[in-house]
């Protein structure tokens, strides 16, 4: 089966897990756990997360919010409390799509890694 | 069911089916196919899938063909599984045109329209296929056993051909006013493109020029789809809009109706108009009720919307877009391009031609863009581009409009010749060689019908806009500008009136200055 066929939060699901991570359903948010690679965090693991709002269309409309503790501070950029976990904060990074990855969900990764080699 | 039902299936489907049933021997054949259903507010069409051959002593052709009755069990079992229903299509070699069912033929669709509907919960779907001008014809069944005539089945390939159920949806009379029109490609055509159902979202500069030359053209019935309203920013691009408009706070669609029966050339045209938003179900569904669809909006969500409709539903979408590179410090135009394009299986999709930025469609999906605060913290490069020309749009539209007679005219047999740009600057013409990606989600979902992804939702900023401009018009200076319009108040260049929006002001501000006015926006 085309991963690609495996559509909304249930293939970001299966797309961490073939990832080799480990993602949890926690209230509205997908939250998984990342490696660090690059800023002032490196080597750290990361708590990030999706919202499932966002997921519905998934791989198609890739989300926009970008979900992290409020102890990962992310300056220059646009970001609330609405629609996370307490403690959380959001912060908007928008990518522009998967190109022709065949697996979307890395991609999505290399997305949140890149983010956090931002953070404070 | 809906009223209307519809067979759709891509040029792929109609050439595997062609090379079945068409044998060399000149014999009648037969074979079986799965659909999925695509429903529309009006119209149910079924989306024809997967060819499945016969296996081994599962048909016998002896003039006629006939099969076993665990071909279509197998079938059935294969289309159940996967939420999809089964077509028995057989060919009539010697034929032409929408085929009528003969008494066997009949009674062999008939005999297991039950079964079917009970293993796969969707009703049998019959076809036959005409041999010498290659036309289908459709029916489905009821569990009952009666036959319900379709009105079209469409193959959707580098051309539009599509075979009418004259009984259905009868040629339309052809007008004295369309004598030149005939004349450039024939009685048929023009009866065959006037009988397509056409909807063009976006009743801006393009789409409203798109939507008057279709009707000038003589289809019988035309829809345009948008929520916005005329402003006087507007008015240097939407042609045909006045200042009248603007000031009663009429809906773009409003007045395209208006212009539109005005142009149209047809015995008894259909214009309607639908004052909504393409992104939420309600608009979408309509869009399923049409045979093809011009994109003329600027915003990524509408736009992956459309995207995604015209490979999972087989309905053609005609999209196109201007770019203007003006110079920053305002002192000129560096170039300018426009881009158009059909969508359709075989041909690259929005995203993969580099048309649109998939990350933007959740930004505009979650009202984003439309939020100031957000806006003005966000990246430069989401702010949206105004440039724009009335004098460049026709342009847009004029190659639209090519691609569209391309597609279902198809000039010289060639079809619509994948996507094209001009280029201003250098005054040049090219075809631009994208290819789909191998992984794009839209082109895999071809046929997905009622399965398809989930992009539409409630679009609340259609909603605010849709409402702001009804609020608007019940000031009490518009009902007075109103009344005046249709002659119940005769307006007084003295008259004063107090409104609650905006206290007491002239009447002559919300009536041309006390001369008559004319609903066309031009003084007396």
């Amino acid at each position: 089966m085309d991963i690609a066929s495996i559509v909304g939060v249930d293939g970001f699901v299966a797309g961490l897990r073939r990832c080799g991570l480990t993602p949890v359903l926690d209230c509205a948010v997908v939250t998984f756990e990342v490696e660090v690679l690059g800023g002032p965090h490196t080597g750290r693991l990361v708590p990030t997360g999706v919202g499932v709002p966002e997921l519905e269309a998934w791989p198609a409309v890739p989300p926009h919010w970008v979900h992290l503790p409020t102890d990962v501070p992310l300056t220059r950029t646009n970001s609330d409390v609405n629609e996370t976990l307490f403690g959380w904060v959001r912060h908007s990074r928008q990518i522009a799509g998967w190109g022709d990855a065949e697996e979307p969900t890395q991609a999505w990764v290399a997305h949140v890694r890149g983010v956090l080699a931002e953070a404070a | 069911m809906m009223g209307r039902t519809s067979v759709a299936m891509t040029g792929q489907t109609s050439a595997a089916l062609r090379e079945h049933l068409l044998r060399p021997d000149g014999e009648e054949d037969v074979c079986l196919a799965t659909y999925r259903a695509s429903s529309g507010r009006s119209r149910w069409t079924a989306l024809l899938r997967d060819v499945v051959l016969p296996l081994p002593g599962e048909r016998s052709v002896h003039g006629n063909a006939s099969f076993t009755g665990d071909y279509i069990v197998r079938t059935a079992s294969q289309a159940a599984t996967n939420g999809e229903g089964i077509a028995l299509l057989h060919s009539h070699p010697r034929a032409r045109s929408w085929q009528r069912m003969s008494g066997p033929d009949a009674d062999a669709e008939r005999s297991y329209a039950h079964l079917v509907h009970e293993l796969t919960e969707y009703p049998l779907l019959g076809m036959t296929l005409a041999g010498i001008d290659g036309a289908w014809s459709a029916r489905t069944w009821t569990q009952e056993g009666q036959a319900v005539w379709c009105e079209s089945v469409r193959i959707n390939d580098r051309r539009l051909h599509i075979t009418w159920n004259n009984e259905q949806r009868p040629e339309p009379m052809s007008q004295s006013s369309q004598v030149r029109t005939v004349s450039a490609w024939g009685a048929q055509t023009q009866a065959d493109l006037a009988r397509l159902r056409v909807l063009v979202v976006g009743a801006g500069s393009v789409g409203l020029d798109v939507a008057l030359r279709l009707a000038a053209t003589g289809i019988e019935q035309v829809a345009i789809m948008d929520f916005d309203g005329v402003e006087v920013v507007n008015l240097d691009r939407l042609v045909g809009a006045s200042r009248l408009d603007a000031r009663l706070h009429r809906s773009k669609v409003e007045v395209a109706r208006r212009l539109l029966t005005q142009a149209a050339t047809a015995h008894s045209p259909e214009i309607n108009a639908h004052e909504m938003s393409v992104c939420e179900p309600a608009g979408h569904d309509i869009a399923l009720d049409h045979d093809v669809i011009f994109s003329c909006v600027d915003r990524p969500w509408p736009r992956a919307v459309l995207n995604a409709l015209a490979y999972a539903d087989l309905i053609p979408v005609l999209d196109g877009g201007i770019s203007i590179d003006a110079f920053d410090e305002g002192s000129g135009m560096r170039n300018a391009t426009w881009r158009t394009h059909v969508l359709r299986p075989g041909r690259p999709c929005l995203a993969c031609n580099k048309q649109l930025d998939l990350g933007a469609v959740q930004t505009d999906r979650q009202g984003l863009l439309d939020d100031p605060s957000y806006m003005v913290r966000a990246d430069t490069s989401l702010q949206p581009r105004r440039q724009n020309v009335a004098a460049l749009s026709a342009s847009v539209s004029a190659s639209l409009l090519a691609q569209f007679v391309s597609l279902t005219v198809a000039p010289g047999g060639q079809g619509e010749p994948g996507p094209l740009q001009y280029t201003l600057s250098t005054n040049t013409l090219e075809h631009l060689p994208y290819t789909s990606r191998t992984h794009c989600t839209f082109e895999n979902a071809v046929g997905d019908g009622d399965q398809r992804l989930p992009l539409t939702g409630p679009h609340r900023s259609a909603h605010q806009q849709i409402a702001e401009r009804a609020e608007a018009r019940r000031t009490v200076g518009q009902r007075l500008l109103r009344a005046a319009l249709n002659g119940l108040v005769r307006p007084r260049r003295d008259l004063t009136l107090r409104t609650p929006a905006s206290g007491v002001r002239s009447a002559h501000a919300t009536s041309f200055q006390g001369d008559t006015p004319h609903e066309d926006g031009r003084r007396r």
